[in-house]
């Protein structure tokens, strides 16, 4: 009886109590049997477990597939860029040069002031000279070449024939042989250069010029000219057997 | 009494009218939920027997009981080992014990009664 009354009045006392044991227990309720509506067992638990596992690696597998995507297209712009760019630079700097050596090298038709120099044998009628004396020789063309070069001649041609490190010009019977064709007297010399100076070599008191000229009665026109125009070397026969590159 | 009964009913009507499923991939810390609040119960219950009992008190050990046990459930998801078990055989140990407890006064008040 006491007990009762003691417990009637707790009841009514702690009303949070009563709200707290409420709840509790409807919690505890609605989880079990909503668990218990959901008709599911442990089986099935674990396979969406996995399930999920697998679907987890599966989205990492994306992520990566598609780092590793990025990565490839980042790389490859990155060399097509490379590609583009120093392609071109290098291709263009290549020719540069390549046109740059032909230049030097007697290879490309080229223009500029210079002298002409007319060649041709001795006229004279002096019987004292020998015949021999009398024709123009090639020791003569290549002296000249010479003097030519020391006064600084960028550019030499002998009747059309470029002068170039190989050529060569040698005796062939009544012709000469220039870069391998023969060439027929008179001989027109044209060389690119300061003008003065090569006039000067030519014809300065004391030069070979001078002594063809006044000593074997030689024809030595020599002319200044603004525009000359001295064709490439045309010869086929450049071919390089025996030297290689030292490295 | 009564508040038991209509929680109950509640929970019932609820469960089966609202027919709201919870995701699957939580089941661990549904099932600690449940354990943990029954636990509560049969803490209250027993306690309430000898007169002990506090709002404040167990409503602080129900969520400090909650909490430890979503977060052992959280660690054993993470390293992929049932470490939620321990909540689990606490929960159990701990219901069964206040069982007992219920049980014995029960018997004793029985006993005496008889006596007298």
């Amino acid at each position: 009886m006491n007990n009762e009354s003691k417990n009637e009045v707790r009841d009514i006392k702690i009303k949070p109590f009563n709200l707290l044991i409420f709840i509790l227990f409807f919690i505890a309720t609605f989880g079990v049997v909503s668990g218990v509506d959901a008709k599911v067992n442990e089986t099935t638990i674990y396979a969406l477990k996995e399930l999920y596992k697998n679907e987890q690696n599966l989205s990492d597998m994306n992520l990566i597939v598609e780092k590793l995507k990025a990565e490839i297209k980042y790389e490859s712009s990155k060399l097509q860029n490379i590609k583009d760019k120093s392609y071109l630079e290098e291709v263009i700097a290549m020719n540069k040069e390549i046109e740059e050596l032909k230049f030097y090298n007697g290879f490309t038709d080229v223009r500029g002031p210079g002298i002409m120099i007319r060649l041709a044998d001795s006229k004279s009628e002096d019987e004292t000279l020998d015949i021999m004396d009398k024709i123009v020789h090639d020791v003569d063309i290549t002296i000249l070449l010479n003097d030519l070069k020391s006064a600084g001649a960028e550019a030499i041609d002998v009747n059309g024939k470029r002068i170039i490190n190989i050529s060569e010009v040698v005796c062939a019977g009544p012709l000469l042989k220039i870069n391998g064709e023969s060439v027929p007297a008179p001989f027109i010399i044209r060389a690119v250069g300061d003008q003065e100076a090569l006039y000067n070599i030519v014809n300065d008191e004391g030069s070979y010029a001078y002594k063809l000229k006044n000593t074997f009665g030689m024809e030595v026109v020599t002319m200044m000219s603004y525009n000359l125009v001295i064709p490439k070397f045309y010869g086929n026969n450049y071919e390089v057997k025996y030297t290689i590159t030292k490295d | 009494m009564l508040y038991v009964i209509g929680g109950i009913a509640l929970g019932i009507l609820v469960a089966l009218k609202a027919n709201i499923g919870y995701s699957l991939q939580y089941a661990v810390y549904i099932a600690l939920v449940i354990l943990a609040v029954i636990n509560a119960i049969t803490n209250i219950l027993s306690e309430n027997l000898n007169g002990q009992v506090t709002t404040i008190r167990s409503l602080i050990l129900l969520l400090s009981d909650l909490v430890f046990a979503c977060v052992l459930g959280y660690i054993g998801e993470q390293l992929g080992l049932p470490i939620y078990l321990a909540a689990v055989f606490a929960f159990g140990n701990n219901m069964y014990k206040n069982s007992r407890t219920m049980i014995d006064y029960v018997i004793e008040k029985y006993t005496i009664n008889k006596e007298k």
